[in-house]
């Protein structure tokens, strides 16, 4: 067998044993699903392949136990709890043949409130929107160089310049003036 | 992911994956989900005659069970409309499979329960982004929203399942029973 013949035949083997996990719904045979399963998963390891994740996560296409296809209304029944923990949410998968139950959580999608009321979205549009301003690299280097300890040394210097020394105030004349 | 060693691996993680599997016709894995023709006019037929409606009953404060018509976003109530729906009753299932909030284990089994319901479903994919429009009007749980045919306008029904691609799983549809071909041949023999 030269390499595209093999490749064909690995394609039609797998392809056979994926059928028949699929027929068990079918038949009402969920015995052989788990053997059917088993084997199918040998053969992918054999050919050393990787399948895409819908079909190996554990629970999620195929039941954990007893390895038959989760058909909804038919051989599983589905449901979604509120869990006890804040913003999550329980998906529950019961397979019907062997009472198997799979927990998957997952986030609670954020609600959007419904745009119910006009006043309340014009009294939103007339609040000024704050602007976002991007910083620059030559202002981030600006404020470095203003932060820095000879800048801060002079700045100060400069305010006790320009505000009036307390002891001025205190001198004989103004006193006298007062 | 810039980096050669980066690339490389992903294109090794490509190569591994298996798609012989997906391709297969009696499985039909690939197309589980029936193919849209123009999914920006759904959406707008959807604004305009589903939505729309929900936003204004809202905003009046009308209660649920005196709305004209009937919507469900539940997962729980979406599963229990379907399991009791009557053999007739036709409905319009729409799901935003593509956004990013919506957990996959749930949405890989939408198109296998609509495919097995008594009756008969149109499952209609929306396109990705949609979740956001719709919770506009009304809050989707789990991002779907089911329209049963009773309560919706037949023209707009209509229009949409035209648009639908109808959905092909030969695995399932032999999960129903099917009448036999046995049929019985009126005859007489003589009195001897």
């Amino acid at each position: 067998m030269n390499r595209i013949q093999r490749e064909k035949f690995r394609d039609r083997h797998l392809r056979q044993k994926y059928d028949l996990l699929h027929m068990m719904p079918t038949l009402k045979t969920p015995a052989l699903s788990g053997m059917y399963l088993t084997n199918y998963y040998n053969g992918v390891k054999r050919y050393d392949l990787t399948l895409p994740k819908e079909i190996t996560e554990a629970n999620a296409k195929f039941c954990g136990k007893c390895g038959s296809v989760h058909v909804p209304l038919l051989n599983t029944q589905i449901s979604i709890t509120d869990s006890s923990a804040a913003n999550q949410e329980t998906i529950t998968f019961k397979c019907l043949n062997c009472e198997h139950e799979a927990n998957f959580s997952s986030h609670k999608i954020k609600q959007r409130a419904p745009q119910v009321q006009v006043e309340n979205k014009e009294v939103a549009e007339t609040t000024p929107k704050k602007k976002i301003t991007k910083s620059t690299a030559k202002d981030r280097q600006k404020k470095r160089k203003q932060n820095s300890l000879s800048n801060l040394l002079s700045t100060k210097k400069k305010e006790r310049k320009s505000s009036p020394s307390p002891l001025a105030s205190l001198t004989l004349e103004n006193f006298m003036k007062k | 992911m810039n980096s050669l060693k980066a690339i490389e691996k992903d294109a090794l993680r490509r190569r591994q994956t298996y798609k012989a599997v997906l391709s297969n016709p009696y499985v039909n894995e690939e197309h589980l989900w029936p193919r849209v023709a123009d999914q920006a006019l759904v959406v707008q037929l959807l604004q305009k005659h589903v939505l729309n409606k929900v936003a204004q009953l809202r905003a009046m404060g009308t209660p649920l069970d005196q709305w004209p018509l009937r919507v469900h976003t539940e997962f729980n109530d979406i599963y229990n409309w379907l399991q009791d729906a009557a053999p007739g009753s036709s409905a319009l299932l729409f799901a935003c499979n593509k956004d990013a909030d919506i957990p996959q284990v749930l949405m890989q089994q939408v198109p296998l329960l609509a495919a097995v319901s008594k009756c008969a479903v149109t499952l209609v994919q929306l396109p990705r982004g949609s979740l956001a429009t719709v919770q506009k009007s009304i809050g989707l749980p789990c991002g779907l929203l089911l329209l049963p045919q009773e309560h919706a306008d037949p023209a707009f029904m209509k229009q949409v399942a035209a648009l639908t691609d109808p959905q092909d799983a030969p695995w399932l549809q032999a999960t129903e029973y099917k009448p036999a071909d046995v049929k019985l041949v009126k005859s007489s023999a003589p009195l001897k």
